[in-house]
């Protein structure tokens, strides 16, 4: 496909932006970390990741760019809530260090099952830009898995904060695997692992098997998402959280990523 | 009226516009220069090493002040491949130099790039940059880096 179709953009869009959303807010989120994380190397990796999460969301933003959306600049620093479709989760207030890792760790698993589904819509823009995210993603991937380790195996009272922690986020799950758009967008491209429910399938599979090799209690299969899942009409905890990430840019205006 | 450059001559001038943290160090040696047309306006099209780098600006601006007073356009092909084997030898000699471990494969140890002791170990995934990881060696007792390998 060299030149999609309207339509053909259309669904793209609507699969590519909650995926630009997630990495945009996580690297956000994960910024917030800087100074506060537990020591100086989780500071360096912080600083790392989120990083590369943000420009991972501005290539994307550039890639829906080339299919009629707003810049990156625009999407990032213009855009209302209402037309955000990230996840709830990858934009949930900072809470405890254990809630985090475990937040982290799933995004991963997940985001990668993610764009392993999307490399096979055949839009060669698209393609090129996950596959070389796919580099960086693994150093991620296997940081978050061995801080839970870490905190699985650094004694009772970790083992038992993270425990919590992945109690408390558990339920908020579900609707990283919706597109947040209209089912058409993804049936239309033919992919079986484009489905909410076969993306939270494989999900499930792998944490299944690294909670066993960790000893965590699986907390249970994930029920599907609401259909409101990536939706953030009306939200105030949204607004304030734009109108805070923007605030450098509100001061200096024709200031530079 | 000036004269057009050469390709050669625009090669020439792109091995001196450095990595800003490693001295040295030229965007030709990372790999990152795809193309440079002359036709007679200068064209360059460069690819970034890890997606997020913060110094694509400042290469951006340094390729063009090295080419003036002959403007350029400079590209950069955002969604183009690149790993640590596009590094060339010469790069990797200077990252040595410098004192940061070019990018290493395999399950031995990374030399350390100050004495180049075995006796090395990583010390975490990430480092100063997001091209770097940390690592500590026992033969001098100094932690050092190393580029991260992709």
């Amino acid at each position: 496909m060299m030149q999609p179709t309207t339509q053909q953009a259309a669904a793209l869009k609507t699969l590519v932006i909650p995926m630009a959303d997630d990495e945009w807010m996580i690297g956000h989120r994960g910024s917030e970390w800087l100074a506060l994380a537990p020591d100086l190397e989780e500071d360096l990796a912080m600083s790392s990741i989120s990083q590369d999460e943000m420009g991972h969301a501005e290539l994307l933003y550039e890639v829906l760019h080339g299919l009629g959306e707003a810049s990156a600049d625009e999407a990032v620093y213009l855009r209302g809530p209402q037309g955000w479709r990230h996840a709830a989760l990858t934009a949930a207030a900072r809470g405890s260090w254990a809630e985090w890792v475990v937040r982290r760790y799933c995004y991963e698993v997940f985001d990668g099952i993610r764009r392993k589904a999307l490399q096979r819509i055949p839009y060669a823009p698209l393609v090129a830009a996950l596959q070389k995210m796919d580099r960086e993603h693994a150093y991620h991937l296997t940081h978050f898995q061995s801080l839970v380790q870490t905190l699985a195996y650094g004694g009772p009272a970790s083992r038992q904060y993270l425990e919590e922690a992945i109690r408390e986020d558990w339920p908020k799950l579900p609707d990283l695997f919706e597109w947040g758009g209209r089912d058409e967008a993804w049936v239309s491209w033919d992919v079986a692992a484009l489905a909410p429910s076969m993306m939270r399938a494989a999900f499930e599979q792998v944490v299944r098997q690294d909670f066993a090799a960790w000893q965590l209690t699986w907390p249970g299969n994930l029920p599907a998402a609401d259909r409101a899942a990536r939706h953030h009409d009306n939200s105030e905890f949204l607004a304030a959280l734009l109108l805070e990430m923007r605030e450098v840019r509100q001061v200096a205006p024709t200031s530079g990523w | 009226m000036s004269q057009s450059m050469t390709p050669e001559e625009v090669w020439e001038r792109l091995h001196t516009v450095p990595d800003p943290e490693i001295p040295g160090l030229s965007i030709v040696d990372l790999g990152m220069v795809v193309s440079v047309e002359v036709d007679p306006t200068v064209r360059i099209v460069l690819r970034p090493t890890f997606i997020g780098c913060p110094a694509l600006d400042w290469m951006r601006a340094h390729v063009e002040e090295a080419l003036a007073p002959h403007p350029a356009e400079v590209e950069f092909a955002m969604t183009m491949a690149w790993s640590t084997t596009d590094i060339s030898e010469d790069g990797r000699r200077k990252l040595q130099e410098f004192g940061v471990a070019p990018p290493h494969t395999g399950d031995t140890p990374v030399p350390c790039p100050l004495c180049g002791s075995s006796d090395t170990r990583r010390q975490a995934a990430f480092g100063s940059t997001l091209c770097r990881a940390s690592y500590y060696c026992e033969g001098c007792h100094q932690p050092f880096e190393a580029w991260k390998t992709i």
